[in-house]
């Protein structure tokens, strides 16, 4: 057996769950005899529909949802900045009011008819995403201690090797200090901040810029 | 050469949108429905509990990522895609979302990897991402597999926790061999998580 070991993981400051659910052992490091089972190598991926990567309405010619309309958008890098060409990138984001369509969001906020909060969409050929969103609301985790979630856009990355699962945070959002995920993101905390930009599609605010690189340690050895 | 700075895992969060993958009971065996296709092997079906630190059902916790090699022991790769060890019919990879903290595989038993000298007991890798952490990422092995034994991966760990990453045979499920895998977060007979490739 090992003596050496992987890393402790820490806890998210007033995350219940996350005291609920992160181990206490510190991880145990793969010997490398056993290092390539560890990694999918995914090819096939679902195609999305036309039109679902625009969240601001449920299809094509739907009236729009409330709520400022904002496009995101990004490449999709590895380390050595190439693209990650054809991935599967998948977002969810509560609505203007800081309600998830999820069924099991307890909020007490309205649904809106026109938004489902839920768009996937696949890298272009240089690695490039867009989506078009409605800026999430934060909204109150915690009534018990009065901790809320600031605003953010989950993201998931699937396709060949890459696998990635964060979040985009919203510059100069009052939530983040005391936001659990966002603290445990560390020295990286920045670069999960999308960077604001113009946008020149009609009726749209602005947007975020937020490219996403997969590596360090999630890159895997077929890199 | 320049190296950019990686994005960082973040939870998934308790919202992960079902429809985009499959709830409850993933099927890597037959993927395309109601097609005259199925991967060859063994059929197994894995019941999967995620315990939390009180011994419950971890509740709402989001999406499982399977992966396994194919009933020849062999895992797709990029440099293996068109050899005759592929199973086309067989993916080997799958995203399940769980709401109760129970899931289930229905898929094939991986066969025995040999890669050089390196032997590897037959075995399912698992991705958690789960509100409440990021990522963590454990093998399961087959009680009933002999192989278990000389596998590096469970004789790197001490020996009272290999039991833990070790599925059990329970009785047949509509014909099918039947195993079931208590995964525990935190707490007593907590299971084993592996670390990333760079530590």
């Amino acid at each position: 057996m090992t003596n050496s070991f992987g890393r402790k993981l820490v806890i998210g400051p007033t995350d219940r769950t996350s005291e609920q659910r992160t181990p206490e052992s510190a991880l145990f490091l793969i010997p490398e005899a056993a290092r390539e089972s560890f990694v999918p190598y995914v090819t096939t991926i679902p195609i999305p529909r036309v039109g679902e990567n625009d969240l601001t309405r449920i299809a094509p010619g739907r009236p729009l949802a409330e709520g400022e309309r904002i496009e995101v958008s990004g490449r999709l890098l590895d380390e050595r900045g190439r693209p990650i060409r054809h991935a599967l990138v998948e977002i969810w984001n509560a609505n203007k009011w800081g309600r998830y369509t999820h069924q099991d969001d307890p909020a007490v906020q309205p649904l809106d008819p026109n938004f489902l909060g839920v768009g996937r969409t696949l890298t272009d050929s240089e690695g490039n995403y867009r989506f078009y969103t409605i800026e999430p609301g934060a909204y109150l985790a915690r009534p018990d201690i009065g901790r809320w979630r600031p605003k953010h856009i989950h993201f998931s990355i699937l396709g060949r090797s890459a696998r990635l699962v964060t979040q985009m945070y919203f510059p100069g959002d009052q939530y983040l200090e005391k936001d659990p995920s966002f603290f445990l993101l560390g020295d990286a905390q920045q670069r999960h901040i999308g960077i604001a930009t113009s946008s020149n599609v009609d009726g749209f605010s602005g947007g975020y810029r937020f490219d996403i690189v997969v590596g360090g340690r999630n890159a895997t050895f077929f890199e | 050469m320049t190296e950019l700075l990686p994005t960082s895992d973040d939870t998934v969060g308790p919202y992960f949108p079902p429809c985009f993958a499959t709830t409850g009971r993933l099927n890597l065996r037959s993927p395309v429905d109601g097609l005259n296709v199925s991967a060859a092997g063994t059929p197994v079906r894995v019941y999967v509990q995620m315990i939390d630190v009180f011994g419950e059902r971890a509740q709402g916790c989001s999406l499982v990522d399977v992966w396994q090699a194919n009933a020849s022991g062999v895992l797709r790769r990029p440099d293996n895609l068109d050899s005759d060890a592929i199973d086309s019919y067989f993916e080997g990879f799958g995203r399940v979302v769980s709401r109760d903290g129970t899931f289930e595989i229905d898929t094939v038993k991986p066969g025995v990897i040999v890669d050089g000298a390196v032997t590897r007991a037959p075995h399912i890798t698992l991705t958690f991402f789960c509100d409440g952490f990021n990522r963590l990422v454990t093998q399961f092995f087959f009680e009933d597999e002999p192989l278990n034994e000389s596998d590096p991966l469970l004789r790197s760990l001490p020996a009272e926790l290999r039991p833990r990453l070790m599925a059990r045979r329970i009785a047949d499920v509509d014909g099918v061999a039947a195993y079931s895998l208590q995964v525990r977060f935190r707490g007593g007979d907590e299971t084993p998580f592996f670390d990333d490739l760079l530590s």
